[in-house]
């Protein structure tokens, strides 16, 4: 393999807010000062990050790779408007974008500052920069892209975003993604990370922070299949507006350490957060789940339900925190964590947290932890079912539940086919 | 709701505020390595035990507080802390009559009534009481007829002259002077405690119970309990405590090891009632406590009882190590904060041998300004196969300006052991109060039967002559509500 790959310098963003430019600087001081979160941080305990990865060349970014033309086979097969992003560059020639006047606006962050520097003020509210991870990526983003749903647009195709990797360079990318979601707008949103002849290990640090607005109806779902050697941190924070609903989906399926941050701040009455995900790391693989449901006002629902299957020597953490603030009446804020081992090298760590100031709410979260049910493996095994076949199956039904979450079939389809996949590499 | 209840509760007073005029014989304030060795000179004490001392001491002085609790208070200046007080009553008592009459009235108002206990001894069920009054051990009794059992229950420091050879084997195996700044503290300048050794399969007949009281203004207590349950044995045992109110905070740091030898069962039952500050958050005791148990040999049980309703702060995690294959590791909690108090407690469950089984069970109640936490750990290891952990925590708010919060850690290492965790936070359901109504309960009565309702599970395991205390302490905590 060579390694021919050559880095284009470090792009300097041009037309930042003044606003931020200053909290670039700010974010600067932050990281300098602390660095990476290591496992000596509360947050990041569980997380064995390769010291390595981190040190991946910040010089800048490899040239735009030219799109495999395998792509497709990789690919989920719907009708769609398809974003490809490359490297954490859209490119829009393989793209299938909607036309401006359908309502729908993407584009990359770089154009945007230029084209709509009104829009680009709502950058870097909403992610917290006391995160190592968060002030490294605001002090350093590059690029990213941009979705604008305007006011009462209910968008008829989802929009299937392909976050490609690939290419034979090294290198630590910082990318910054914003959602805008309209009052009362409608949108699909399918977000799938995979690698294609990646040759070399990359770092792919990743912010997208989302505006939802009042009674409007968003999605999110976020397809994980990086391969060996793709690193992720996700960080995907979410506004949600008066009576708004959103629903974050997140599978992890394949990576070599992949830490997903989902924050959703309901800050208007009545809003209703979701956050669903399965994770199944293997051997040399930690998935890492780290989830908040910030209640700000009262009158608010969250849900939450992440299933994990730890095979080989692999190792999956979940830390969800419901917090209700003093006045937050009325919440109601579910969150279940459910478990499956099922290889005795595998570990998994779970950490369900309540932190509540308010007194008239109803919360809960239960976890478990534990194995296949052996009786429905015997039922399965009686009725001429083999072991391995029984197994899969059982861990199909087991992580359903959450896959059944995504709208589209054509997307429910292809994670199980993947998941099944994955537990034959086992 | 039941406001009117709720602010009644919040509004009840600390019964056991005041303070006895015992003479107390106390120390300067400040610590330094000549308070460890003028601590130990006092006692009378062992080459090996000073050297114990001064190793906790060194190894202090290297730690800095450990910040990470979910509790806020000033910093705690430890030269301004009197690091030994004790009554002054030198001479061996023999009898009841030779104890300081104030003494005797300190006890009688606590409820424990040295003399009776006398008086009935022979009577089944009867309590064995050692009384520690600021970290000093007053007076231990029943210890004759324990003796001819075998079973060795006294003060720390009468143990240390008496059976060094136990107190050599097994002081600082549970929790070493290394583990935590708290115990290293404690292991430095504890001035008393308990000491309980059960013999090979003996079944200690009678409640043994320790009682401890601060006095003393500006004193700190450390205390440290060693209980041994050898092959076979079995043992009950409650602590309780109380202080007087002062506007001063007063330092707790005590520590509590617990060894169970195979098939040995400990029963540890506290009902911790420190005062714990005014209404406006003044004053109280900070309760920074270590307890752990190890459950050494196979089939052994250690289970922690705890109604925590005192302490401006509480931070403890009664925890068991259960080693041995087939142990049984348990806590039972309820921690009731009000005012300003402060709480974060729960326990550790370390699961090292095959088949081992924990439960936990958590209730919070929180009221006033206060906050109340539950944090955990329940860590199956690589080798604890088919262990089996089953933990439930849950909250009640009697307030729109308290906080209840749950952080559980559960880290599971191998296929065949099965975790389940599961935690509620609600306040008392208008339903629930409407239904009592219906059936012709006032609103005061209603709450108190949902109160006991939902503190039953941990209530249910208090020894029986402690169930009934508790449910006390309890309604004082909780005035008006609970019946």
């Amino acid at each position: 393999m060579t390694t021919t790959a050559e880095l284009l310098p470090k792009t300097t963003l041009q037309n930042l807010p003044e606003f931020l430019v200053r909290l670039r600087e700010t974010s600067q001081k932050i990281f300098d000062s602390k660095g990476f979160p290591g496992n000596k941080s509360e947050e990041y305990k569980y997380l064995s990050l390769d010291t390595a990865a981190l040190r991946l060349s910040l010089d800048g970014l490899p040239k735009l790779q030219p799109t495999p033309k395998n792509l497709s086979k990789s690919l989920i097969s719907f009708n769609a408007y398809i974003v490809v992003v490359v490297n954490g560059v859209l490119d829009i020639e393989n793209s299938k974008l909607p036309i401006s006047e359908s309502g729908v606006w993407v584009d990359s962050l770089k154009n945007t500052l230029h084209t709509k520097p009104e829009f680009a003020k709502e950058i870097g509210h909403l992610a917290d920069i006391s995160d190592g991870f968060v002030a490294k990526n605001t002090a350093e983003f590059t690029d990213g892209w941009v979705l604008k749903i305007d006011k009462n647009v209910k968008v008829s195709k989802p929009i299937y975003l392909v976050n490609l990797c690939t290419g034979d360079a090294s290198f630590f990318q910082n990318t910054r993604n914003l959602i805008h979601v309209g009052n009362n707008a409608e949108v699909d949103i399918y977000k799938h990370t995979l690698s294609l002849d990646l040759n070399s290990e990359i770092f792919q640090n990743g912010v997208t922070e989302v505006y939802v607005g009042e009674n409007s109806t968003a999605t999110f779902s976020q397809i994980q299949e990086g391969g060996e050697n793709l690193n992720s941190v996700n960080y995907f924070v979410a506004n949600q507006a008066a009576n708004s609903v959103l629903t974050h989906n997140i599978f992890t399926l394949s990576g070599k350490v992949v830490r997903n941050n989902t924050q959703l701040v309901l800050a208007g009455k009545g809003a209703e957060g979701n956050m669903n995900g399965v994770f199944i790391p293997s051997s040399g693989e930690t998935f890492d789940n780290h989830t908040l449901a910030d209640h700000r006002v009262a009158h608010c629902n969250s849900n939450e339900l992440y299933k994990g299957v730890a095979l080989g020597k692999g190792s999956g953490v979940f830390n969800g925190k419901i917090f209700v603030r003093k006045d937050a009446q009325k919440t109601n804020a579910y969150q279940s964590n459910k478990n499956i081992l099922l290889s005795d090298d595998a570990n998994i760590y779970t950490k369900p947290q309540l932190e509540i100031y308010a007194d008239d709410v109803k919360c809960s979260h239960g976890s478990t932890t534990g194995q296949l049910d052996e009786k429905a493996m015997f039922y399965m095994q009686a009725r001429g079912i083999g072991q391995d076949a029984a197994r899969k199956l059982l861990v199909k039904a087991f992580s359903g539940e959450a896959v059944n979450m995504v709208k589209n079939e054509a997307v429910r389809e292809f994670l199980e086919a993947a998941i099944d996949r994955k537990l034959n590499n086992d | 709701m039941s406001q009117e209840i709720i602010d009644e509760v919040i509004a009840s007073d600390y019964k056991y505020g005041w303070s006895s005029d015992i003479e107390t014989e106390t120390i300067k304030k400040g610590l330094t390595e000549d308070t460890v060795r003028l601590i130990s000179s006092k006692k009378n004490e062992p080459g090996w035990m000073l050297e114990f001392r001064l190793k906790a001491f060194r190894h202090w002085l290297k730690m800095t507080e450990p910040t990470w609790p979910n509790v806020q208070y000033p910093k705690i200046d430890f030269q301004n802390i009197i690091y030994y007080a004790a009554p002054k009553q030198k001479i061996e008592l023999e009898n009841l009559d030779q104890v300081d009459p104030e003494l005797i009235k300190t006890f009688e108002k606590l409820g424990i009534s040295l003399e009776e206990q006398k008086r009935l001894s022979g009577v089944r069920s009867n309590i064995a009481v050692d009384a520690v009054i600021d970290s000093v051990s007053v007076k231990t009794t029943f210890k004759e007829t324990l003796y001819e059992k075998g079973i060795i229950f006294c003060s720390f420091s009468e143990a240390v002259q008496e059976h060094p050879d136990l107190i050599q084997k097994y002081l600082g195996t549970v929790v070493p002077y290394t583990d935590n700044f708290y115990a290293a503290l404690n292991a430095a300048v504890f001035s008393d405690g308990s000491f309980c050794y059960i013999p090979k399969g003996v079944r200690c007949p009678m409640e043994l119970s320790t009682y401890f009281r601060i006095n003393s203004a500006g004193t700190g207590q450390f205390e440290r309990t060693l209980l041994i349950a050898d092959e076979g044995a079995y043992v009950s045992y409650l602590e309780g405590c109380t202080a007087p109110m002062r506007d001063e905070n007063q330092l707790h740091a005590a520590v509590v090891e617990l060894v169970a030898h195979k098939e040995g069962e400990i029963k540890y039952s506290t009902v911790q009632n420190w005062y714990p500050g005014d209404k406006e958050g003044k004053g109280g005791i900070y309760n920074f406590v270590t307890k752990r148990g190890i459950c050494l040999g196979e089939r052994s049980k250690i289970s922690w009882t705890q109604v925590e309703t005192g302490s401006a702060i509480t931070w403890k995690y009664p925890s068991v190590i259960l080693k041995g294959d087939y142990s049984v590791g348990e806590f039972y909690s309820v921690a009731v904060t009000n005012n300003y108090q402060q709480a974060d407690t729960g326990t550790k469950m370390l699961h090292i041998g095959k088949n081992t089984k924990s439960t936990i069970v958590s209730k919070g109640i929180s009221g006033g300004h206060s906050n109340n936490s539950y944090r955990g750990l329940v860590r199956i290891g690589k080798k604890a196969e088919n262990s089996r952990n089953f933990s439930q925590c849950d909250s009640l708010l009697l307030g729109d300006k308290c906080g209840a919060h749950t952080f559980p850690y559960i880290e599971v290492n191998n296929k065949s052991s099965k975790v389940e965790h599961e935690a509620t936070t609600s306040k008392i359901g208008e339903d629930q109060i409407f239904y009592c109504k219906q059936r012709g309960l006032d609103n005061e009565k209603a709450v108190a039967l949902i109160v006991n309702g939902y503190c039953r599970d941990v209530l249910n395991q208090l020894p029986m002559e402690f169930a009934v205390e508790a449910q006390k302490l309890l309604s004082i905590s909780l005035e008006g509500s609970v019946g």
